[in-house]
């Protein structure tokens, strides 16, 4: 059937504004858990599933937004930052549903003033060396593809990010069961069709081996159409598929286009994988423990782009050039509050940083509560840490430097911090004239990334009021 | 006496000035004349910080020559004044020194440079400005699909409100709500824009009713373009139907071909005329207006009506399918119907100037009375037998009565 030709009002139509904004995405579902999350309709999301909208400034004041109807304008422009997201245009009503947008809007505002770029997630090769491991950025050609050329390699088809198949992995038993039944089971006849395909491949491949040892074989031979194999061959090319798991999957992966599953190999725990560890069959044994090479092996594909749109910075070696002191070793750090410390919670300690909630630095002793029997130096913890600081003005804060950063296939960014450097702190506060007292009593094992700036500002006494940053 | 001694004299009496203030000020005129009452001069602190110091000696000098003069002049009054004990020891208050004509000068260089580097630089073009829509609304020819859509004239409402009489116009659903076909607006808008034309090229009376908030200068400027009337607030159940009670107070005139109105002739019939009925109402919000739109159509009245997907389009006799929540798309709306009226207006009145009169004047107004009608209207009520008056067919026999904008 011939394309439908569009009439002028609906290709201009098709090309506006409003036609734009994409239907919302499906809001994130909650943790599977029966601890009792901290569930809110309220509360911002891990990422934003609705388009922020603005207008400028002349129209705002007249409440025009391009929408349905003006938008009041108690709501809109008392805000400063009049920013929002379009629930629906219009309702039974007769208003248009919206909200504020500011949240995410400003989340992104300021991750791009952080200048972080996105990695792919961390492997699970090894236990605890992966967290020093560079990561590698989502924009590497190698990885940042989702189609492939005909007649690539398996590993360039493993590299994407984007499958049409379901991660498999990452499915619960029923979703398995209900994928099974309601798309795989359709295509059967497809499936017969492509095994046909894989036959008279395999068959071909059969005779060039025989035809090594004798010279006999013409060349229609060589490569038969998927037509030309018998039911015969077929049959028996099945029954060998059912024997040789490892080559059955590898057509299931192809004809699904599943992503790449994490391998056994690569479990977590190498002591667990010692004890379960038993050989299925003699078949599989060697060929199972090949290892795709796609990074989102272990997490899961992402939903989307795995940047999330968040940078477009391929690397973090930039330099931060102060305009005063020049080029800097380390980039300004950036001022952490902590939300969650020992005291409160289930325990662990998180940070909040530029919106973004992460866990404490692990390397650094002045963040670690257990402190080795051998190295008890006394190196002293961040304040505000180890219990809530009620005095405080505006909260307990600690200067940390963003690291790297990751989107899971949840769409939450996975955010690692390491403690600011000294004389980054202090250029950034501009205590470069301040001559701090002598340290405490360092002996050894004092992290050479130091400890951070409170601690100077502790001896400071009245600059201590939380309100210097 | 020198530059030199002058200014000791004001320093000298800069620091007795706190003595007896108010006591001397009466004598200060007297002394020191115009230089005392005169305003201080202004020092210019730009020249200061650009020029060099010796043309502001020069100018303090002749000016204190000038003032060195007038004060030889007025020697014989100040030997007398100098009499008296509180004036000897008093100089003026004055800014010290560094009189300067800079202003003058800056304006001059500003000037040069404005004209040396006014034509560097890139051209500002003009910026978007919300209610020009108001302030010059496009003509019935500059409607096009992209003005509908930019004025967002196709966004209707929630598909759970339609009202499916506006099958017609709708060109499909998207995000919830219908889509009206901007094609099918700009055609029922152009036929309205020929209506209110029409009407207006034959003299009728226009009124425009927007009762939505923030509709008011869109609709008062769409009247004003058609010489028509407005409402932008409530409408007054039983204005059309019992129009003789309602508008009782309203005035009413009569005007000739040219619209110039005829003040002598008709002050009996105006008196007892009965209330003005509009000839086309145009609705910009007719949801909230079916009473006013019920009475049009007891009375035979056309009425124009921007339709959304909510509303009924049997309610007026011209509908134009398009949003009515959105103010720029009633401006759009509002503006086009009212050039249109505009252009008939103004062939109205060059068919007038050519002698032709594209419109009849209401039955029952006939010629306006002179004094002999109303001598023989006089005789004929005593009894006398009346007098053969030839009322000549006027040429001003034309009427076109106006309603004021208070009105309604």
């Amino acid at each position: 059937m011939a394309s439908r030709s569009i009439s002028p009002g609906g290709a201009l139509l098709r090309a506006s504004r409003v036609f734009s904004i994409p239907p919302p995405l499906q809001p994130p579902a909650s943790d599977m858990s029966s601890t009792g999350g901290f569930n809110s309709d309220t509360s911002t999301l891990p990422h934003p599933i609705h388009m922020s909208i603005t207008t400028p400034q002349s129209s705002l004041a007249k409440g025009d937004w391009g929408l349905k109807r003006a938008l009041p304008l108690r709501s809109t422009t008392k805000s400063s930052t009049p920013v929002i997201r379009i629930k629906k245009m219009d309702t039974f009503e007769h208003i248009t549903e919206f909200g504020s947008a500011a949240d995410h809007t400003l989340s992104l505002q300021k991750w791009l003033e952080m200048g972080i770029p996105l990695t792919t997630p961390q492997m699970r090769e090894s236990t605890q060396s992966h967290l020093d491991t560079p990561g590698k950025s989502v924009f590497e050609d190698a990885i940042d593809t989702t189609a492939t050329a005909e007649g690539t390699g398996l590993t360039e088809i493993d590299a994407r990010w984007k499958f049409n198949g379901p991660w498999l992995a990452g499915q619960t038993q029923g979703e398995f069961n209900a994928y099974v039944q309601k798309e795989v089971r359709k295509r059967k006849l497809d499936f017969h069709k492509f095994l046909r395909g894989a036959c008279s491949v395999a068959l071909a491949k059969e005779r060039r081996e025989q035809r090594a040892s004798s010279e006999g074989v013409d060349e229609v031979e060589l490569n038969p159409p998927a037509e030309d194999v018998t039911d015969e061959q077929f049959k028996d090319y099945v029954k060998s598929l059912r024997q040789d798991w490892t080559e059955l999957y590898r057509h299931i992966r192809t004809f699904l286009d599943l992503p790449p599953a994490s391998s056994a190999k690569s479990a977590a725990d190498p002591i667990s994988e010692l004890l379960l560890f038993k050989p299925l069959s003699p078949y599989s044994q060697e060929q199972d423990t090949s290892v795709s090479s796609s990074p989102y092996r272990d997490s899961g594909p992402p939903k989307t782009h795995p940047s999330a749109g968040l940078s477009y910075s391929r690397t973090n070696s930039t330099l931060f050039n102060h305009p005063v002191f020049g080029p800097q070793s380390s980039k300004s750090p950036i001022d952490a509050r902590i939300i969650s410390p020992k005291g409160a919670a289930n325990g662990s300690t998180y940070l909040g940083v530029g919106g973004f909630v992460t866990s404490t630095p692990y390397k650094d002793e002045s963040y670690r509560f257990k402190r080795g029997g051998r190295t008890s130096t006394p190196v002293p913890m961040v304040p505000g840490l180890v219990n809530i600081e009620p005095d405080k003005v505006g909260g307990s804060k600690v200067y940390v430097q963003p690291k790297s950063a990751t989107v899971n296939p949840k769409g939450m960014v996975i955010l690692a911090v390491d403690s600011a450097e000294m004389g980054a702190v202090d250029v950034k506060e501009g205590n470069t004239d301040y001559v701090p007292p002598p340290p405490p009593t360092i002996t050894r094992g004092v992290s050479p990334s130091g400890f951070s700036r409170t601690l100077q500002r502790d001896g400071a006494g009245a600059r201590d009021f939380g309100l210097s940053n | 006496m020198s530059t030199q001694s002058f200014k000791n004299v004001d320093a000298k009496n800069g620091r007795h000035a706190s003595s007896p203030t108010t006591m001397i000020l009466r004598n200060v005129a007297i002394r020191h004349g115009r230089s005392a009452l005169a305003a201080p001069l202004r020092r210019s602190f730009l020249r200061s910080l650009t020029t060099t110091t010796d043309t502001l000696t020069r100018e303090t000098d002749a000016l204190q020559h000038s003032v060195h003069n007038h004060l030889k002049e007025t020697h014989s009054i100040e030997a007398n004044i100098n009499q008296l004990n509180i004036t000897q020891t008093f100089v003026p208050p004055s800014d010290a020194g560094e009189p300067s004509d800079s202003i003058k000068s800056d304006y001059a260089s500003q000037q040069r440079l404005n004209k040396r580097t006014g034509k560097l630089g890139s051209a500002v073009e003009k910026g978007y400005v919300p209610d020009a829509l108001v302030r010059n609304p496009p003509k019935p020819a500059d409607v096009t699909l992209e003005l509908l859509m930019a004025s967002q004239s196709h966004l209707g409402h929630s598909t759970s409100l339609w009202n499916p009489a506006n099958q017609r116009y709708i060109f499909g659903i998207r995000q919830g709500i219908h889509i009206i076909s901007l094609e099918e607006t700009a055609a029922h808008l152009r036929r309205a824009a020929k209506v209110v034309e029409g009407v207006a090229y034959h003299g009728g009376l226009i009124l425009f009713v927007g009762t939505r908030a923030g509709q008011g200068p869109a609709i008062v400027k769409a009247a004003r373009l058609t010489k028509g009337c407005h409402l932008f607030e409530r409408w007054i159940p039983g204005s059309i139907t019992n129009g003789d009670q309602i508008l009782a107070k309203c005035d009413i005139k009569v005007v000739d071909k040219d619209d110039v109105e005829i003040t002598a002739g008709f002050e009996d019939k105006i008196a007892d005329w009965k209330a003005l009925k509009p000839d086309l109402v145009v609705c910009l919000n007719p949801l909230e207006n079916y009473i006013m739109l019920h009475e049009c159509g007891l009375n035979n009245i056309p009425t124009i009506g921007v339709i959304d997907t909510d509303a009924d389009p049997t309610w007026v006799t011209y509908p134009i399918p398009a949003n009515d929540d959105s103010l720029r798309c009633i401006q759009v709306i509002a503006g086009v119907l009212g050039r249109a009226g505009q252009e008939g207006q103004r062939r109205r009145l060059e068919a007038a100037k050519t002698g032709e009169v594209t419109w009849l004047p209401p039955p029952g107004l006939g010629s306006p009375e002179t004094s002999e009608d109303k001598k023989a209207a006089a005789n004929k009520v005593k009894g006398v037998s009346p007098i053969a008056g030839e009322i000549a067919p006027g040429q001003s026999s034309g009427q076109h009565m106006d309603d004021l904008d208070d009105e309604l």
